[in-house]
């Protein structure tokens, strides 16, 4: 890989990771553009979760530099590297299952107004004043989801698709740069599948870039311009998913299996 | 005075210290998930600061020993212990968050509270060890000419003054952006990151928040008993606020309340006037054990306790909000299901 940092959104080169004895990650470079939805694919325990780890900050690299627009993120802590706009989705859905519907894409907007006791104490009106704007945008993206009618049911209730829904619309309103999305169709119904799909594509129409981890390569080809694919904690190859198709080594590694 | 309105109004009194310290742990445990197994050493150091920092030195020839010494005017000796306990909070955060989550912060609290015990118990310079501190003067009883065995008179006036602050700040945080992202991070911290919380400081603040309020309740306990040793913060105390928080409904400050009305005003005071039979230990035991017990079967039955958490309706808000800024901006977030 030779992009420069800074050239590209998020651009990750070379870190590695092990834990223990095991070197979930050897060697991973990779690059994603503004705008860009790029697949991450390969088989189990490829690596790819802690990719996303080490992208989002939960994991800690043992080497490498992970870049974020325009700035070594390396060793930020997740919540830093959300406020600048590097959000992530999970691979077990994470909704705040006691807070409600509305509630949970509140607490995913950006800035810390408010979460003071100052502020909570002393500067009561401009608080409010700023919770109703936080709630009117909110129910604007609930209603863009398809969520509005659930807005006071607690979270906890949702059905496996509609807490990715709900997690996209998290994504939605913290105001992403880059959304990394672990496995977003794992285990979730037909229809759903679709309503993911389509608010990944307006997410992305609206200038927000994605990492899509996916096993499920029809979901990949339809989102992703470009894809890496990963096998034994390293990068094997990136390209569209054609060009991979095309290679011997990562059908052997992944594909295969797929084609078949 | 009557001796009947005397146990009345000291129940009172004791139900009033157990809904503050409610409202503290309920910050902590029902609001942020935190579980804090020490609270009550925090109540002890509220305590034990509000003592030295009233009492003056001790009496030559009397054997006491302890810190401080002083004889601070009141209010001060509460903010004393208050500022105390918060920054002992404080501190305990700031070696138990940096690494350690859910059961391992729990353990943590329950050995820091072992070698907090044992280092008060054992050390008679610092709050004169086993015996502990007494002869705590009620404040402003002087001025006001009340003598020991009414002041309650004193007392119930100015713990219901601090009940109503801190029930008032917890409402406030309750209501706040602040408070959802407590919750946010009681039901998932690594979503709570993932969106731009700063979960080790949420944690902190409010670990220091309930700690302050636990050093206000010990202020009033020792300042309403006129005494406190160690063997008053063993960990059965902190077991008895933890019930207060769980069976009236942890995430809500009435419910919290009622469990300590519940807890303390009905079974503990209540058991205080029965006949002892047996021996002298098995009426503190059987009311142990059934506290115990109503613990269980709610924890089996109705997790949520008596009065489940409630979560605000910003629904309501709708209809205000669409018709621009006529509307006051104090009320509207407020209406609660």
């Amino acid at each position: 890989m030779n992009v420069e940092p800074g050239n590209a959104l998020l651009t990750v080169t070379e870190v590695r990771k092990a834990f223990g004895g095991v070197q979930a990650v050897a060697d991973c470079s990779l690059s994603v553009g503004a705008g860009e939805v790029c697949g991450l694919i390969g088989p189990n325990g490829a690596g790819k979760s802690t990719v996303v780890g080490l992208v989002s900050g939960s994991v800690r690299p043992d080497g490498g530099r992970v870049w974020f627009d325009g700035v070594d993120v390396t060793t930020w802590r997740p919540n830093q590297r959300a406020r600048r706009g590097l959000l992530r989705t999970f691979q077990i859905s994470q909704a705040w299952p006691r807070l409600t519907v509305i509630e949970n894409v509140m607490v995913a907007a950006p800035g810390t107004d408010g979460e003071s006791l100052l502020a909570v104490l002393f500067r009561r009106p401009a608080m409010l004043r700023k919770e109703r704007e936080r709630w009117q945008s909110a129910e604007a993206i609930l209603e863009q989801f398809g969520l509005i009618q659930l807005r006071d049911s607690p979270a906890g209730i949702l059905s496996g698709g509609q807490k990715r829904l709900l997690e996209l619309a998290r994504i939605t309103m913290g105001g992403a740069k880059l959304a990394l999305l672990d496995e977003p169709m794992a285990g979730i119904s037909p229809a759903l599948r679709t309503a993911v799909l389509d608010q990944v594509r307006s997410l992305q129409a609206s200038g927000v870039a994605f990492l899509v981890v996916e096993h499920d390569l029809g979901v990949v080809a339809e989102l992703c311009s470009r894809v890496v694919v990963m096998a034994l904690g390293r990068v094997l190859s990136v390209g569209t998913l054609e060009e991979l198709r095309q290679r011997q080594d990562v059908v052997d590694a992944y594909l295969g299996v797929s084609n078949q | 005075m009557s001796a009947v309105v005397a146990l009345l109004a000291a129940a009172l009194m004791y139900v009033i210290i157990y809904a503050i310290l409610s409202i503290g742990l309920n910050l902590q445990y029902g609001v942020t998930g935190v579980v804090n197994f020490t609270y009550y050493s925090f109540v002890a150091i509220g305590a034990f600061i509000a003592g030295v920092t009233s009492l003056g030195h001790p009496p030559a020839g009397s054997g006491e020993t302890y810190i401080l010494g002083w004889t601070l005017p009141f209010p001060i000796p509460i903010v004393a212990a208050a500022i105390a306990a918060g920054f002992f909070g404080g501190l305990l955060a700031l070696t138990a968050f940096r690494r350690l989550r859910s059961d391992y912060l729990a353990i943590t609290t329950l050995c820091a509270g072992t070698v907090a015990f044992d280092i008060v118990n054992n050390t008679t310079g610092l709050f004169n060890g086993p015996n502990g501190i007494y002869g705590v003067a009620t404040p402003l009883s002087g001025q006001l000419n009340v003598p020991p065995q009414n002041n309650f008179l004193i007392m119930i006036p100015i713990g219901a003054v601090l009940l109503a602050g801190v029930w008032w700040l917890a409402h406030c945080i309750d209501l706040s952006p602040y408070g959802r992202s407590l919750r946010a991070v009681r039901e998932s911290r690594d979503a709570a990151e993932a969106f731009g919380k700063d979960t080790f400081w949420l944690q902190l603040k409010v670990m220091v928040l309930g700690c302050v309020i636990a050093g206000i309740g010990g202020a009033l306990t020792v300042e309403f008993v006129g005494a406190f040793n160690p063997s008053a913060f063993e960990t059965v105390e902190t077991f008895v606020v933890f019930s207060a928080v769980i069976l009236g409904g942890p995430g809500n400050n009435l419910g919290v309340v009622l469990g300590a009305v519940l807890v303390q005003g009905i079974i503990i005071q209540g058991s205080l006037y029965l006949p002892a039979f047996a021996n002298q230990e098995l009426v503190p035991a059987i009311r142990n054990s059934v506290i115990g017990l109503l613990v269980i079967l709610v924890l089996y039955f109705r997790p949520q306790g008596l009065v489940p958490e409630t979560r605000p309706r910003i629904g309501l808000m709708r209809g205000r909000t669409g018709s621009g800024h006529s509307s006051t901006p104090s009320e509207s977030a407020e209406v609660e299901v």
